[in-house]
């Protein structure tokens, strides 16, 4: 799954003194299921043949680590918010 | 205006670059940036009211042989907004000048604390004079837990248990909940001391939270004998360095200023001292503390005055 980052800012019309949050959302970065596999062998005991079979899951792929740049606008000085993802300005 | 938020995402080392659009309101003018003066007061003797409900302009008016662009009043902590004080100062040209000090708390209650402060405990209030003041229609400047880079005569200090970047918290969250309610008609003066006590850096929120940058400059007893070069423009050399100050450091303030009595020879001081300010060519002007030691006599007001005129007319 392709990966996509977007940017949104709330409010979209802030007046003078309010806090805007701008926050990021990436998408297509989960991790990827588990994958059950089944193994199957066989062992010969005294001539005869014994099959046996083990189960189990390999793990998916983990989710690929994510970094913020923070945000820049002309007349507003961004800072970390509440969240990685997250991050406020108070319109001067 | 519309105005571009650009950022971007590194996810698994791959760079992604997003914006989003906001639409920013028109910038609040800020107070001229003239050669004039901007020459403000505090008079003790202006016969202020205990029950901060009835007000004067007398000890403004001592002043008037120059334009007086600015009434300082000095607020206990969830006070009552200065109405009567406010519309004198719309009446007269001025702008109020207020000092939100976190202690003497209106009613006899307990002080603040600073994070209670920065945690919305006391945005009631706030919120009140943001509100007051669009009501008025005329714009105020404030301060807040002002000269915080001192040590031992407020609380709200380092020798109170104040840490830098809690103030700041403080600051952030009053500058945001007042001006949230001021129509745009709020200014904020950030306001430490003069540097003799202390560096002025560690109290800086950055440009976002501040529309004016100033100190309280004195010539006090323990300057008596020094001038402007000696004493006060360290703490404008100071803001002149702070972290993306730009434009502000051109039009510093000297938010409260005097000459302390010396035996003779003050109104001299005086006029040096004013055209110092004014020759550095960095400062907006300054507030003149008349009270105490710094209270002046008749010939040393007319040597006041007559110094502000020089400033306006150079």
């Amino acid at each position: 799954m392709a990966v996509t980052v977007s940017l949104t800012v709330s409010p979209a019309a802030p007046a003078h003194g309010a806090t805007v949050t701008a926050t990021y959302a990436v998408s297509g970065n989960a991790s990827g299921p588990g994958t059950p596999v089944t193994l199957t062998g066989e062992a010969t005991v005294g001539g005869q043949s014994f099959p046996v079979t083990a189960s189990f899951t390999i793990p998916g792929a983990a989710a690929a680590p994510v970094t913020y740049a923070v945000p820049t606008c002309p007349g507003l000085t961004f800072k970390q918010g509440p969240a990685a993802n997250v991050f406020t300005a108070v319109v001067p | 205006m519309m105005a571009t938020v650009s950022g971007s995402a590194t996810v698994g080392g791959v760079s992604f670059p997003v914006s989003a659009v906001v639409t920013l309101p028109a910038p609040v003018t800020p107070p001229p940036a003239s050669p004039q003066c901007y020459f403000g007061v505090w008079d003790d003797g202006s016969g202020y009211p205990a029950d901060g409900t009835s007000f004067s302009w007398s000890g403004v008016q001592k002043f008037s042989a120059a334009p007086v662009k600015s009434a300082t009043y000095y607020m206990a902590w969830l006070a009552p907004y200065p109405v009567g004080l406010g519309t004198l100062a719309k009446a007269n040209g001025a702008t109020l000048y207020l000092n939100l000090e976190p202690w003497n708390t209106w009613g006899g209650k307990a002080n603040p604390g600073m994070a209670d402060i920065a945690a919305g405990q006391y945005d009631q209030w706030l919120t009140g004079l943001g509100q007051a003041v669009k009501a008025g229609n005329n714009p105020v400047w404030f301060t807040f837990a002002h000269e915080m880079n001192g040590n031992g005569w407020y609380p709200w200090q380092q020798s109170g248990g104040v840490s830098p970047a809690q103030w700041i918290a403080a600051w952030e969250h009053v500058v945001t909940t007042v001006k949230a309610a001021a129509g745009g008609l709020a200014s904020f003066v950030w306001c430490p001391n003069n540097a003799d006590v202390g560096p002025v850096a560690p109290y800086w929120p950055g440009p976002a939270y501040v529309d004016v940058a100033a100190a309280d400059m004195y010539l006090n007893t323990a300057s008596a004998s020094q001038t402007y070069a000696e004493f006060a423009k360290q703490t404008v050399d100071q803001i002149g360095k702070l972290d993306g100050i730009g434009a502000l450091a051109g039009q510093v303030w000297n938010a409260e200023t005097g000459v302390a009595g010396t035996s003779g020879g003050r109104s001299a001081r005086i006029t040096q001292y004013v055209r110092d300010m004014r020759a550095d060519g960095r400062l907006r002007g300054f507030a003149w503390w008349n009270e105490g030691s710094y209270l002046l006599q008749p010939a040393e007001l007319s040597a006041l005055t007559a110094a502000v005129n020089a400033w306006n007319a150079s």
